[in-house]
């Protein structure tokens, strides 16, 4: 779970007192919960989301993902992904909040090394890879666009 | 003796105990194999010691179907026959290639690997070879230079690794020259070309079984002479078999030996798709010496490939094939996946760099591949940080191809109508390939991508034209110059034109030594069974001549 300390959050900048009381709240409650969350989409959120694509690199998983929803028939919608991802790394939303990034790598490792094996396989531009590790892409693409 | 058909009298007849056509691998091994005896051998060659351009222009010909490498360039006429532009690359069938396979009908040898082993053992010798078990791995790491030779663990119902040793290459005319040169039972007779088969006069034309009385041979400059021998070996290789046993058409109106129109079928290569697909690594500076160089070690050089497991190609319904990687320091995907790339950018389907996205997907790459690899394998060190060499400059790896082709009635040598300088027909080859080939490319190119995929080692490039069951060969598609097939070897008459002694069926006297009795190819370069298949052949003879 990454650490946040108050250097951290006095770097940030235009940090308002507003701003400042209510990431004090989210870290206390985010502590008390297990989980870094979000506070009225607050600056310092971890959402679900967050925390699976922190093991991916962002610009080369959004290209990817990108792709995969261009060309591929997986008919998956975005309300769905995240499910179907945390389903695939048997995990769910508690559970996800317990593992470190690093567990959280071995396991989506874990689960392409098996995507492979059983030939759950995504095929994008001609690049084969796994199923896992696609839907994370397209997770990414879709957060991007609802950023822009 | 080594002497020139030019200096022969005019319509000279010669008298032998053996003669052997084709003064290649195939026919210098069996004539070597002859030193010693009492039984007198003459060894015909086309060309002469060194390239001669107009013996060369003999080998013209015309090809249709797939695209094959023009049959004047794909093999040589000069004492050593085509040794003399091979690569080198040495390994044997393998056993279930002599078998026959369920959904092969046309698959199956007359004999088995158990047969041809003791003659692999000596081939290996006289292919300069300094080992005969080839995948013996843990002799090849305790050689000069062979520690870090490490195998892949791929999931051995899938793909295992298949180790060639690289032959200096044997050049057989120099090498062996002066063992020809010094027999006193041996005369090579250079610049003669075999015209046509001759019969018997105690055989007629309608005789089940008949005798070869020898040859009809020719120089360049159209002296022609006769040579009679007891028996008669072709050893001209997997063209020029089917060609001269067609022209000689004085046994058979089609062809000696070919009653049942089986002369000229079943042509095989070993189509080679070059390039082909391209592995990224996850991460750059991979190094895999046993799968990257021929490695050279105190006394060869060897190569590791990826072949199928007897599992894969069972259950898929495949033929054999054989990967090799080749790395590469280019960030884009191979010359032909780069095209497949550029066409697929033309009509807005990519994204640019779609390969460096793919392997920079992964934050920590090195660690997570380096972590997973281990926690699969139960093992200490992985091939990924262990290996990594921040001298290394590699990116990923072009993958080429080669597929054992399925045996294809259709895939033909006949005769053109088109003559060549000493008037005779020339040769025409329409290469065809089977269905089946298509699945072989198309399961070796999945199998790699899941295999490298499942180690975590990177991910694998498919040009798009091999998404689809639908056969669509590309331009690139290639031959391999290993020609096989034309004069197949089955127990039936009905099936093969040679028995399991390399006899033509039909015959009493008459052989054909090389790749063109090879009934099915696997996936390994054809000259180190050619050898095998010749000294098995000159022990028959010796059984036969004595």
């Amino acid at each position: 779970m990454k650490k946040l300390t108050y250097q951290n959050l006095t770097h940030l900048p235009n940090m308002s007192r507003r701003g400042f009381l209510h990431a004090s709240l989210g870290i206390t409650l985010a502590l008390t919960s297990g989980n870094i969350y979000a506070i009225n989409g607050g600056l310092f959120k971890q959402s679900p989301e967050d925390k699976l694509l922190s093991i991916l690199n962002n610009q080369s998983s959004i290209s990817v993902g990108q792709l995969i929803l261009k060309e591929s028939n997986l008919d998956l919608p975005a309300p769905k992904l995240l499910t179907s991802i945390l389903s695939n790394l048997n995990l769910s939303l508690d559970t996800l909040t317990l593992i470190t990034k690093k567990e959280l790598s071995t396991r989506l490792q874990q689960q392409t090394t098996n995507d492979f094996d059983s030939w759950h396989i995504v095929n994008v531009s001609g690049w084969v890879i796994g199923l896992t590790e696609a839907k994370l892409c397209m997770l990414a693409a879709n957060r991007s666009l609802s950023f822009q | 003796m080594i002497s020139d058909a030019n200096k022969l009298a005019l319509n000279k007849t010669l008298e032998t105990d053996l003669l052997i056509i084709g003064a290649g691998p195939a026919g210098i091994t069996i004539a070597r194999s002859f030193i010693g005896t009492t039984t007198r051998i003459i060894l015909l060659e086309s060309g002469e010691e060194g390239y001669n351009y107009d013996a060369q222009d003999l080998n013209r010909g015309t090809i249709t179907g797939i695209n094959a490498i023009p049959l004047d360039a794909s093999r040589l006429r000069l004492l050593g026959g085509t040794s003399n532009h091979w690569a080198g690359w040495c390994r044997p069938l393998e056993e279930e290639d002599f078998k026959v396979r369920e959904d092969w009908p046309e698959s199956g040898w007359p004999i088995s690997l158990s047969d041809l082993n003791p003659y692999y053992d000596k081939a290996t010798k006289l292919c300069q070879l300094p080992r005969t078990s080839f995948d013996d791995l843990e002799y090849w790491q305790s050689q000069p230079g062979g520690k870090l030779l490490k195998k892949l663990n791929f999931n051995n119902k899938r793909l295992l690794t298949g180790i060639f040793q690289i032959s200096p290459p044997t050049r057989f005319g120099e090498a062996y020259r002066k063992d020809l040169e010094l027999a006193p039972n041996i005369t090579v007779l250079l610049n003669a070309t075999a015209l046509e088969l001759l019969l018997s006069n105690e055989s007629s034309i309608n005789s089940s079984v008949k005798k070869i009385s020898g040859v009809l041979a020719s120089t360049l400059e159209k002296k022609q002479f006769t040579i009679n021998s007891r028996a008669t070996v072709t050893a001209v290789g997997g063209i020029e078999t089917s060609r001269l046993l067609l022209l000689s058409d004085k046994i058979h109106p089609q062809g000696a030996g070919n009653e049942y129109d089986l002369v000229g079928r079943y042509f095989m290569d070993h189509p080679w798709l070059r390039s082909i697909s391209y592995l990224r690594f996850q991460q750059p500076g991979i190094n895999w010496p046993l799968y990257f160089n021929e490695t050279k070690l105190a006394s060869t050089r060897i190569f590791g490939t990826l072949i199928p497991a007897p599992e894969l190609k069972k259950s898929k319904k495949i033929g054999g094939f054989r990967i090799w990687l080749q790395p590469s320091s280019t960030s884009t995907a191979g010359i032909e996946s780069a095209r497949t790339i550029i066409n697929d950018v033309k009509q807005g389907h990519l994204t640019d760099h779609l390969g460096e996205h793919i392997s920079n997907l992964y934050a920590d790459a090195n660690i997570i591949a380096d972590a997973t690899y281990k926690t699969l394998f139960q093992v200490s060190k992985s091939p990924f940080k262990q290996e990594t060499n921040s001298n290394s400059p590699y990116l990923g790896s072009f993958i080429d191809l080669n597929i054992e082709q399925r045996p294809n009635p259709n895939s033909r040598l006949t005769l053109d109508t088109s003559t060549d300088a000493l008037d005779q027909r020339q040769i025409k080859l329409d290469w065809q390939l089977h269905e089946t080939d298509w699945r072989t490319t198309t399961t070796a190119l999945n199998t790699v991508a899941q295999e490298f995929g499942r180690i975590n080692a990177g991910r694998v490039h498919i040009p798009t034209e091999f998404m689809s069951n639908e056969p669509n060969w590309p331009q690139l598609i290639t031959s391999s110059n290993h020609h096989m097939g034309g004069a197949r070897m089955a127990s039936d008459p009905k099936r093969g034109v040679v028995n399991a002694d390399c006899r033509v069926h039909s015959t009493d006297n008459l052989y054909v030594a090389g790749s063109a009795v090879f009934p099915t190819s696997g996936y390994a370069n054809p000259t180190l069974t050619i050898v095998a298949l010749s000294l098995k052949l000159a022990a028959h003879l010796r059984g036969v001549l004595s």
